[in-house]
């Protein structure tokens, strides 16, 4: 099982459309609309017709939405394949469309997602556990991932300052991109003044909930050779789950991560030494903190180290999530990492643009009990 | 004697109930299996390692350790105004199995990591008590 299989996907599907709406405020408009706004973005990104697209991947979103069988008639599609992700990150998305392409169950997915959490005021208070846990106050991921961090602190002598690279380099990041929701500069005085969330969390820890659509369109290697786009390949893929949830010792380090790092570089064909730009799902600093870790950008505990002295800021030796993530751009459940990839490794990021990316890598995870990685290369 | 406001576990739950049973006559208790003697949390009608279903609900020794815990600044429900900034901890018991739980008895900045604590119970209602843990000395 794994690496060998795996390394049959490699470069068979390609990545050929991008969309993303306004992020922030989306008043009048329910997830299911903004979704089908970004399918419009993402369709005319790729220079596809609706009809051109086979098969469809949604994202369940806030207030039952986001269901195949609502989005389909809303986007006036029968496609040959349909399903509903009851998570996000867009990476779990792009893998299963990737599994649908190379197994010839259609020929061209959009997998999508869109949300208007922030303007029905979704705190997410009772999201991250079940009532047992709310009985004690564990309210919000902020929760678990304190405790986290708390014992990386622990474990490793990370320090609160260390841990202010991660915002500030992603704010840094945002003031350069037009859709970022948040733009203001912040600077480490900021940062160590501001409140705690969950202590040790910080305030700029954690992101801020939005309104946003974004959409992925994939077609198998060969359709996109002459697409209007240059085709932006996926190179390699993995996952591995940890849903045993508290079962497991160390559940909230995330350990399960270091299989799929295993399988991910091999799957490619690349080492993580060749990765131009890095983008790591960020909900929280925290997931940033524990995938450089994991994923072997640095030893396991030197994490908060490794992200000083603009190492993972533009220019720096591993620019990372150059959107400026879900910290400072937009939460969105991470769907806006991969499209800003693709525009990266397509050479139109702009003022981020990181000189001559060639290779860039997506990890994220679904709570702390999926993780999943992407490695996509230029045409 | 104002009314108890926060979110409540469902302790008719048919899975939990000998758990919230157990902790109103201020016992800690849970399922060890007949087969494989593996401590499982949440309650669940299969072991999860063995798949089998006899069990028997013992009681366990109370004791664990601060794995790692949290202090609430930020108050996302209004019933913990009160309580702000609480705390909310991971505890490793002897057995096994991890709780989410909180530490009382104790100020919140000395609470340590790893820190040895025993089971403390809070009548909360005159229906639920909850397992939470103080300092061991």
């Amino acid at each position: 099982m794994g690496v060998t299989e795996l390394s049959k996907l490699r470069d068979q599907v390609a990545i050929v459309g991008v969309g993303t709406t306004r992020q922030g405020t989306i008043s009048g408009k329910d997830g299911n609309e903004i979704a089908v706004d970004a399918f419009k973005l993402a369709l005319d990104d790729a220079g596809l017709e609706k009809e051109d697209i086979d098969g469809l991947l949604t994202c369940r979103s806030f207030g039952d939405l986001g269901v195949d069988t609502q989005i389909a008639p809303l986007i006036g599609l029968n496609p040959l394949y349909s399903a509903t992700l009851d998570y996000g990150t867009c990476n779990f998305s792009l893998h299963f469309a990737a599994m649908l392409i190379a197994g010839g169950f259609a020929h061209t997915v959009a997998c999508m997602y869109g949300t208007n959490q922030r303007s029905n005021r979704n705190f997410f208070a009772g999201a991250s556990a079940a009532d047992y846990a709310l009985a004690h106050g564990l309210f919000n991921i902020a929760g678990p991932a304190s405790m986290a961090l708390r014992r990386h602190m622990h474990e490793y002598g990370t320090t609160e300052e260390q841990m202010s690279a991660i915002a500030l380099t992603e704010r840094a990041h945002a003031r350069l991109n037009p859709i970022a929701v948040m733009r203001d500069e912040l600077t480490k005085d900021d940062y160590l003044n501001s409140r705690y969330i969950v202590e040790p969390l910080h305030l700029f820890d954690m992101c801020l909930i939005t309104d946003g659509g974004a959409c992925v369109i994939l077609t198998s290697a060969e359709r996109a050779r002459d697409m209007k786009q240059p085709p932006v390949h996926i190179m390699g893929m993995a996952e591995n789950t940890s849903l045993r949830n508290f079962q497991n010792d160390d559940q909230l380090m995330r350990p399960f991560i270091q299989t799929v790092r295993d399988q991910v570089y091999p799957a490619a064909g690349v080492g993580r030494e060749d990765v131009d730009v890095l983008f790591i799902q960020d909900p929280t600093s925290v997931w940033v903190l524990q995938m450089l870790e994991w994923y072997g950008f640095c030893e396991v505990g030197e994490g908060g180290s490794f992200i000083q002295d603009g190492r993972i800021g533009l220019g720096g030796e591993l620019p990372l999530n150059t959107n400026g993530g879900q910290l400072s751009e937009s939460y969105m459940w991470g769907w806006l990492h991969i499209p800003e990839a693709v525009r990266q490794l397509r050479g139109q990021a702009g003022p981020r643009q990181v000189e001559g990316a060639e290779i860039a890598q997506y990890c994220s995870t679904m709570a702390f009990s999926k993780a999943a990685s992407t490695i996509m290369r230029r045409d | 004697m104002t009314e108890y406001a926060k979110p409540l576990p469902d302790v008719a739950d048919p899975n939990m109930a000998p758990y919230w049973e157990a902790a109103k006559r201020h016992e800690l208790r849970m399922q060890r299996c007949g087969s494989c003697d593996y401590v499982r949390f949440p309650p669940a009608r299969h072991c999860p390692e063995c798949l089998e279903e006899n069990d028997d609900w013992v009681a366990l020794s109370g004791r664990g350790t601060v794995w790692s815990f949290g202090v609430y600044h930020h108050l996302f429900n209004r019933a913990f105004a009160d309580d702000i900034p609480y705390n909310v901890a991971l505890v490793q018991l002897e057995e096994g199995p991890r709780l989410v739980t909180n530490i009382v008895g104790v100020a919140n900045e000395a609470i340590e990591m790893g820190m040895p604590v025993e089971v403390a119970f809070d009548d909360v209602t005159d229906e639920v008590t909850l397992v939470k843990f103080r300092p061991r000395g």
